[in-house]
C-alpha cells in the first residue's frame, strides 16, 4: 500500500519535471510560448503535495516540536499523545464537510489554459484533509490500545 | 487582538508543545479560527490552494531537492570531495577544510542544507573517522558547512522570501553569494586555528600524477551551477526551468554519463523527493492558513506603527530583530520562523526603508544559524540520526563554529554592502 502510494508521488514529481522541462523545450526550439505546461506543472505540483502527504509521509516524518514532549514522563506522554491526535484528527474531520462543499462549488470553473474542472484539480486538498484525519483518528486508538 | 486570533494562537500553542507536527497544528489552529469568527472554512482551502496553484516559483522547490537527491544517489558527492582533497588535503585538518570547500561547491548546486548534510557531510564523516577526527568535531564541522547550502545560491528559503515579500528571486540569490564565502572563510579559519591546538591530522599527499585525474573527475558535476545559475542570469530560465534543467543535468550525468543510477536508486530519489517535498509545502500551506487570519488581524500593520511609534533606527531594528530570531531559533524550527514570523515583520521593514533583499539575506543566513544551534537545530538532529554519533559530543564542538556563523551575520549587519555589492553591480537593486 505504502510502496504504491510512493511510486504515485515518484511518478508525479517526474511528471511535474517532465512538464517544466517540455515548456522549456516548447520556447527554445519550437519558440511557442504556451502556458498550459506551466499550468500542468502546477496541477501535478499540487496532487503530488498532497498525495504524499496524505499517503506517503509518515506522520513521524513531519516537523515537530519535541523539546517538552520527550522531557515528560512515559504516561503522560502517551496520554498528550492520544489527546493531540484525537484533538487534531476531529477537527479535521470536522472541517471536511465545508471543505468538500467549498471545492465542489467550484465545478463551473475551469482552468484557463487546459479547460480542467477546477473542482477536480482542487479534489486532492480534501482527499489529504480526510486521509490526515483518519491517520490522526488511528495514531490515537493506536496510543490507547497499546499497553503501556 | 481579537477573541477568535487569540484561540488560533492558543490553539497552535498548545498543539506544537503536544508534539503535533507543525504543519497540522498551524492548519488546525487556523481553521479554528475561522470558525470561531464566524468565517467560512472553505477560505482556508481557497487560501491554500490558490496560491500554490498560481504561485509557479514554488515549483522550484521539487526541482532543487531533486537535483541534490539525484547527486546525492550518484558519485558526484564522492567527485567533489575527492576534487577538493586535492586542493586543500595538505593543510592541517586538510579535511575539515576539505568539507568546508565542499559544501561551498555543493551550495551552488543546491539549495537546502539537509541535502548537503545528508550527501557530501556524511562522506567527509567517514573519511574524518577513520583519519582519527574526533568524532564529534567530524559531524560539528559538516553540520556547520551545510548551513551554506541555502546562502550560496540557489536556495529554497530565498525561494520562500522572495513569495512573501514580493522581491526577486535573482537579487536575492547574488545577495548570498558574498556572506556565503565570507562565512566559509570565517569557518576555515576556524579549522585552521583549532586544528593548530589539537593536532589535528595532515593527510598523505595524492600523487602528483594522479591530481590532473581527480580534479578533471569533478569537472562535469561543475558544470551545474553554470547552467543554473548562468540561466537564471542571462535570462535564459525562470528560476523554476532553471530548477528543472540543473535536475535533468543531474539526471543525465548520474545516470547515462556515468552509469551509476540505476532504476531502483532513481526511483528512491524521486520518491524521496515527493515526501521532503510533502513535508515543507504542508508547512507552507500551514503558514499561509495562519497569515491569512494574521493580515485578517492586521497585526503586520499594527506591529508596523508600534515599531514606527518607537522611532528606531534601521540599524537598531535589525539589531534587535537578529539577536531576537537567533535566540528564538535555539528553540523554533527555521522554517516555521521564516514563514510564520517573517511576513509579520515586513510591514516594518518597508516602513523603516530598509531593502527587502538585503532583509531577506540578512534573514535566511540568521534562521540557518538556527539549524544548528542547540538545543533545537535540525541539522544536529539529522547528523546524530545518520551517523549515531551522541548529540551531546557534536554539540560540544559546534561552538567555536557556531561564533564564525554569528561573527559573520554581526558584520553582514554592519556593513550591507556585503551583502548587496553583488546585486547592485549586476543591476539587480539599486
Amino acid at each position: 500500500m505504502r510502496q504504491a502510494a510512493a511510486a504515485i508521488s515518484a511518478f508525479l514529481i517526474a511528471a511535474v519535471l517532465g512538464a517544466v522541462l517540455v515548456g522549456v523545450a516548447r520556447r527554445y526550439v519550437f519558440s511557442a510560448p504556451l502556458s498550459w505546461t506551466d499550468e500542468l506543472a502546477a496541477v501535478l505540483f499540487v496532487w503530488s503535495v498532497f498525495w504524499a502527504a496524505a499517503f506517503a509521509v509518515p506522520l513521524r516524518e513531519h516537523v515537530a516540536f519535541d523539546l517538552l514532549f520527550e522531557s515528560l514522563p512515559p504516561g503522560a506522554r502517551r496520554v498528550l499523545g492520544i489527546v493531540a491526535s484525537a484533538v487534531v484528527g476531529l477537527a479535521l474531520l470536522a472541517a471536511l464537510p465545508k471543505t468538500v462543499e467549498f471545492v465542489g462549488f467550484l465545478w463551473r470553473e475551469r482552468t484557463p489554459a487546459l479547460q480542467w474542472r477546477l473542482d477536480y484539480v482542487y479534489a486532492c486538498f480534501p482527499l489529504f484533509m480526510g486521509a490526515a484525519a483518519l491517520r490522526f483518528l488511528s495514531q490515537a486508538l493506536r496510543l490507547c490500545l497499546r499497553r503501556s | 487582538m481579537s477573541a477568535p486570533f487569540l484561540i488560533l494562537v492558543a490553539i497552535f500553542l498548545a498543539l506544537t508543545l503536544a508534539r503535533v507536527p507543525i504543519a497540522f497544528a498551524m492548519l488546525v489552529a487556523a481553521l479554528a479560527y475561522l470558525f470561531a469568527g464566524g468565517r467560512d472554512i472553505g477560505l482556508a482551502t481557497d487560501q491554500i490552494m490558490n496560491t500554490l496553484v498560481n504561485n509557479t516559483l514554488l515549483i522550484a522547490i521539487p526541482l532543487f531537492m531533486l537535483a541534490a537527491n539525484l547527486m546525492n544517489a550518484g558519485s558526484i558527492s564522492d567527485r567533489l570531495f575527492a576534487a577538493c582533497h586535492v586542493l586543500v588535503g595538505r593543510i592541517r585538518g586538510g579535511l575539515a577544510q576539505v568539507d568546508v570547500l565542499v559544501s561551498v561547491l555543493f551550495a551552488s548546486m543546491s539549495g537546502s542544507a539537509v541535502a548537503d548534510a545528508a550527501g557530501p557531510g556524511l562522506v567527509t564523516i567517514r573519511a574524518m573517522d577513520k583519519a582519527g577526527y574526533p568524532r564529534g568535531f567530524a559531524a560539528a564541522i559538516v553540520a556547520a558547512s551545510s548551513v551554506l547550502g541555502p546562502i550560496i545560491p540557489p536556495s529554497i528559503p530565498m525561494i520562500l522570501y522572495a513569495l512573501m515579500a514580493n522581491a526577486s528571486v535573482a537579487a536575492l540569490f547574488l545577495g548570498g553569494v558574498l556572506p556565503g564565502l565570507l562565512i566559509a572563510a570565517a569557518m576555515m579559519a576556524v579549522v585552521w586555528i583549532t586544528a593548530k591546538r589539537r593536532n589535528f591530522p595532515i593527510e598523505p599527499p595524492i600523487p602528483r600524477a594522479e591530481r590532473p585525474r581527480v580534479l578533471a573527475r569533478a569537472l562535469l558535476p561543475l558544470g551545474m551551477p553554470l547552467v543554473l545559475l548562468g540561466g537564471i542570469y542571462s535570462g535564459a530560465f525562470t528560476p523554476t526551468e532553471a530548477a528543472a534543467v540543473a535536475a535533468l543535468y543531474a539526471l543525465l550525468l548520474a545516470g547515462l554519463v556515468y552509469r551509476e543510477l540505476g532504476w531502483p536508486q532513481a526511483f528512491a530519489a524521486f520518491a524521496e523527493t515527493a515526501r521532503q517535498t510533502a513535508v515543507i509545502l504542508l508547512m507552507i500551506c500551514g503558514a499561509f492558513a495562519v497569515n491569512y487570519a494574521v493580515t485578517a488581524e492586521q497585526l503586520d500593520k499594527t506591529l508596523a506603527a508600534w515599531i514606527a511609534g518607537l522611532g528606531l533606527s534601521p540599524l537598531a531594528f535589525l539589531v534587535t530583530v537578529n539577536l531576537v530570531f537567533l535566540v528564538l531559533g535555539c528553540f523554533i524550527d527555521a522554517t516555521t520562523m521564516l514563514l510564520v514570523l517573517v511576513p509579520v515583520l515586513l510591514p516594518s521593514v518597508a516602513a523603516l526603508g530598509i531593502d527587502p533583499v538585503y532583509f531577506g539575506v540578512v534573514i535566511v543566513v540568521n534562521i540557518t544559524i538556527g539549524l544548528v544551534t542547540p538545543p533545537y537545530g535540525l541539522l544536529l538532529f539529522v547528523l546524530a540520526a545518520l551517523t549515531r554519533i551522541p548529540l551531546r559530543e557534536i554539540i560540544g564542538e559546534c561552538w567555536g563554529l557556531i561564533g564564525s556563523l554569528v561573527a559573520a551575520l554581526a558584520l553582514m549587519v554592519a556593513f550591507p554592502g556585503i551583502v548587496m555589492w553583488l546585486p547592485r553591480v549586476l543591476g539587480y537593486v539599486r
